[in-house]
């Protein structure tokens, strides 16, 4: 139709190239059959936490900076009390506090503070350090998607995995666990 | 008479005024900058809807980062350095428009090429004997 | 009882060994000859449709009588739910909605038998494609996606409710209406085949086409108007196309259709077109399946995608490959070029022009569909290709198709030449520099270049089929019944509205986000939106609050408009509920927002002109395939050149 070939090799041409391209798109689209089709935000290796200044949680007057994060690794925590799936761990959460002796440090997203305090209250608070970010601030510098939100940070305040969702026992003891003995090895 | 007339014109006055206006979510002092915050929140995308710009949402994380583009236009900021910004927490993805790089040049210059060989066929097609 | 979803399922494999042995028999037809092999296959497509419909039946039964013994009634309806919902809720999954995929191709497929009565090689070949296909997709539903599947013994007690979503007036019309022009290009598809299984005479075959080409896109015409006018009002951001994977997948289908629509006609004129219309027969239907694959199989996410499931993506991606790769194998191997001296400037030039630049259309919108998934996994880059790529792509193309359409009926078959058209080219080309320099002060509204000349165009679009419209409909009253230029007429004109529609809305919308009390209120364009007050309301399975707006226009009427949020309690899903005020020119769109603070709403406000010029626009154009479709007639007799 359009090469220059024609006759029978044009024909035989022109089939050719539409049965590759009909094998070419099966072949893309079985592979993305595998693939996760949703959206993750960039993990940037040892990206660094980003500066703020939010107030704590549990004591409105007193300013947190990333500085009390540091010195050694840690796990943080970004949730909210009017997120269902952040309830639902909280358990979890508990269990790791308790397990476990990495500090777990609480970012709380577009909440009231009252409720908060009281939630905590009465669960139980397994945060080492918890910070108020009511206009979502450090969440949307640290490039989060939604509550709830983990993640792994070093010695010296280097991110080094983000976990999107609600954590599992499974999942923390395969990824988090190995990951956090790592850096505390790298720090002594 | 005079006075009775501008004692009701008064009055509608005051009734008109007694209504409450509505507060913006995002005030903007100047119309530039309510411009470009209406333009950055089109062109950017809400990372967790499926095809709704940042503007369309209402959604947390689109909020707050509406707010963040909020207070980086006070601080006077302008559209390239807010959308650098935005690319480096959350990658290519919130620019609804996609860039111009290597890994989108089969996306622009796909339609360029599907476009070619159609005037290439046409070309082609014209005044041939056939078969 | 307890055993009638098992009729059920028991129909719907009965129904798949039927169309099987249809299959066989078409393929042994000549050993048995044509007359009985005709009837046999006649006797087994009523016999796999009776039980295609049986099966849809039972599970209709299953949902109207509450049975969430059937998993997929349990997780789709409950028991608070309106009747009609629950009806309906049958094609809320993807197990159901594909159950009535396969209802409708049975139901095209009796269509089609019935229609053809001859015991031709011809339709021995189409109908056992057409059995072939049907006993593909049943197999795909008995093996992947059975909606019979039983939550036995422990039955619970209530559903999980349909999606709230789907709890509206538009989810009852729209899916059908969509699956019968979707499913309907089975039918060329099965006879481009057949004629290439045994060809004859290709302008025979364009007139059999006819029918079920303009019945099926008429449809799927119909049905995406629909989809776009249902998506504005239930999804509540003023939105009425999102380029979003689903329904790109029915657009797709839809370009092709239009392509294969005109091409229909061609060929039943002119012999040469036939290569083009076996191509694109086979073209179109390909576009539907492999749309139904990117909807189900989990590849793309979508606000319409079903629930994902690789293991049936896999199985529809194969079958797909085979049936498509097969068929336009069969296509490459019996082409025969026809001997054409083909002048650019003529209507074979033109509607050539148009099948090319529709595949191009095709083309673009399925690279920028896959493009993310593609760049995610060969440059590991997450990309968003949505509206803004669309848009700047496609609008210079539909620019120039609509500038073609202008003139293109006109245009004389064979040759035509620039000088019958000088003088009306001249006519157009001075008033458009007229009407471009005086619009600033024409036209109320400021527009850019861009909008401006997409407007012009489709004016001129307007005013030339307008006039050829009245003309048309004059010569139909006085006996001169010309079905196919009326109808051809009628859709252009729809396009045109469409056309004035996108870009007005497009250029012209105002939308504000507010935070409002009872008792405030805001100004927008000269209009006062004024909260009065809210009021809580609840219905059979949800509760929320109902607001009290005042619209107040300078120098008229004032409307009242309620707006809702809803909290479905089944599924714990909050829904706004828009309150929408329409006429010709205007929409006044009201969508509640969450509250804020104590008796603090944020509100979406927004004023959309000309929108309503959309819908307007695809119900002609649907309205034209469907005169079209009911002027044309099925050739019983051999049609001679």
């Amino acid at each position: 139709m359009m090469l220059r070939v024609n006759g029978q090799w044009g024909r035989r041409l022109h089939l050719a190239i539409i049965l590759l391209s009909i094998a070419g798109l099966s072949y893309l689209l079985w592979q993305g059959l595998k693939a996760n089709p949703n959206y993750q935000p960039p993990l940037h290796k040892l990206k660094a936490l980003p500066d703020f200044s939010l107030p704590n949680a549990l004591c409105p007057e007193q300013l947190i900076t990333p500085m009390a994060w540091q010195g050694q690794p840690a796990l943080i925590h970004i949730w909210a009390s009017w997120c269902q799936s952040c309830i639902a761990e909280h358990k979890m959460v508990q269990q790791i506090h308790q397990a476990y002796d990495w500090p777990i440090y609480g970012v709380v997203y577009q909440d009231d503070m009252q409720m908060v305090q009281q939630w905590l209250a009465h669960q139980g608070n397994p945060y080492q350090s918890l910070v108020a970010d009511e206009q979502g601030s450090l969440v949307v510098a640290l490039g989060t998607l939604a509550t709830p939100e983990w993640l792994v940070l070093d010695a010296k305040g280097v991110i080094h995995l983000r976990h999107l969702g609600p954590l599992t026992e499974k999942k923390f003891k395969q990824q988090f666990l190995p990951l956090l003995q790592h850096l505390k090895q790298e720090h002594l | 008479m005079s006075s009775r007339i501008g004692l009701i014109l008064l009055l509608q006055l005051l009734v008109v005024t007694a209504v409450f206006a509505a507060q913006e979510i995002y005030p903007f002092e100047s119309s530039h900058q309510a411009d470009l915050f209406e333009r950055l929140t089109k062109e950017t995308r809400c990372v967790v809807c499926q095809n709704q710009s940042l503007a369309e949402s209402n959604v947390p994380i689109a909020q707050s980062i509406k707010t963040a583009i909020y207070h980086k236009i006070l601080l006077g900021q302008d559209s390239a350095t807010i959308k650098a910004f935005l690319q480096a927490q959350y990658g290519d993805y919130i620019l609804y428009t996609p860039p111009f790089n290597q890994a989108t040049l089969g996306l622009w210059g796909g339609p360029l090429l599907f476009l070619g060989l159609a005037v290439m066929y046409l070309w082609r097609a014209r005044g041939k004997h056939r078969g | 009882m307890i055993w009638i979803p098992e009729l059920g399922h028991l129909a719907l494999i009965f129904s798949l060994y039927l169309s099987l042995f249809s299959c066989g028999l078409a393929l042994a037809k000549n050993q048995l000859g044509l007359a009985l092999a005709w009837k046999l296959v006649r006797s087994n497509i009523i016999g796999q449709a009776f039980f295609g419909i049986l099966s849809f039946g039972v599970l209709l039964l299953a949902f109207a009588q509450d049975d969430f013994s059937v998993a997929y009634v349990a997780h789709n309806s409950t028991t608070e739910l309106a009747l009609i919902y629950k009806l309906c809720a049958l094609w809320g999954g993807h197990e159901g909605s594909m159950l009535l995929w396969y209802l409708i191709l049975c139901l095209w497929s009796l269509w089609f038998i019935v229609k053809a009565k001859a015991s031709s090689v011809f339709n021995l070949n189409t109908a056992g494609v057409l059995a072939l296909l049907g006993a593909g997709f049943s197999l795909f539903i008995l093996k992947t996606s059975n909606p019979f599947t039983r939550l036995l013994p422990n039955i619970p007690i209530n559903g999980a409710d349909l999606n709230p979503l789907l709890q509206d007036p538009g989810f009852i019309l729209h899916p059908p209406i969509l699956y019968l022009g979707y499913v309907g290009f089975a039918l060329p598809f099965a006879m481009a085949l057949a004629y290439l299984l045994a060809p004859d005479n290709i302008q025979v075959l364009a007139q059999k086409m006819q029918s079920p080409v303009r019945w099926a896109w008429s449809f799927l015409t119909l049905g995406i108007t629909l989809g776009s006018w249902w998506a504005y009002y239930e999804l509540g951001w003023g939105g009425w196309w999102f380029w979003d994977p689903v329904e790109n997948a029915s657009l797709m289908p839809w370009l092709g259709g239009t392509a294969l629509l005109h091409s229909v006609r061609a060929a039943s004129k002119r012999a040469q077109f036939g290569n083009w219309l076996l191509f694109l027969a086979l073209f179109c239907f390909s576009m539907s399946m492999l749309g139904t694959f990117l909807v189900r199989s989990g590849i793309l996410t979508s606000v319409h995608a079903f629930a994902a499931d690789p293991g049936r993506g896999r199985f529809i991606l194969i079958f797909i490959t085979l049936t498509v790769g097969a068929a336009f194998l069969l296509y490459g191997l019996r082409y025969q070029a026809m001997p054409w001296q083909l002048r650019l400037f003529s209507k074979e030039g033109l509607l050539v022009t148009l099948n090319t630049l529709l595949v191009v259309c095709v083309a673009i919108v399925l690279l920028g569909t896959l493009y993310p998934m593609f760049a995610d996994a060969w440059f590991n880059q997450q990309l968003s290709v949505g509206p803004p790529y669309f848009n700047k792509v496609l609008i210079p193309i539909f620019l120039l198709l609509m500038m073609l359409m202008s003139f293109a009926p006109y245009i004389r078959w064979s040759q035509d030449s620039w000088q019958r058209f000088k003088r009306p080219l001249i006519y157009i080309g001075g008033s458009s520099v007229i009407f471009g320099g005086v619009s600033r002060w024409l036209l109320p509204w400021q527009l850019d270049a861009l909008a401006l000349f997409g407007l012009l165009v489709a004016a001129i679009l307007i005013l030339v089929t307008l006039y050829s419209l009245v003309k048309g409909l004059k010569k139909f009253f006085y006996g001169q019944r010309r079905f196919d230029t009326l109808a051809m007429h009628c859709g252009h004109l729809g396009i045109s509205v469409l056309a004035v529609g996108i870009i007005l809305t497009s250029a012209l919308s105002v939308e504000k986000d507010v935070l409002l009390k009872p008792g405030e209120a805001t100004v927008i364009n000269g209009t006062t939106f004024k909260l009065e007050g809210l009021e809580s309301t609840w219905g059979p399975n949800f509760e929320g609050v109902k607001a009290n707006f005042s619209v107040q226009r300078a120098n008229k009427a004032m409307i009242q408009l309620f707006p809702e949020k809803r909290f479905y309690m089944p599924r714990e899903m909050p829904i706004t509920e828009t309150a929408i005020y329409a006429n010709i020119f205007m929409d006044y769109y009201i969508a509640l927002g969450e509250p804020v603070a104590d008796n603090q709403w944020s509100v979406k406000i927004c004023l959309k002109p000309f929108v309503r010029w959309l819908w307007l626009g695809g119900l002609m154009i649907a309205l034209g395939g469907l005169i079209a479709a009911l002027g044309t007639r099925w050739p019983t007799t051999q049609v001679i050149n």
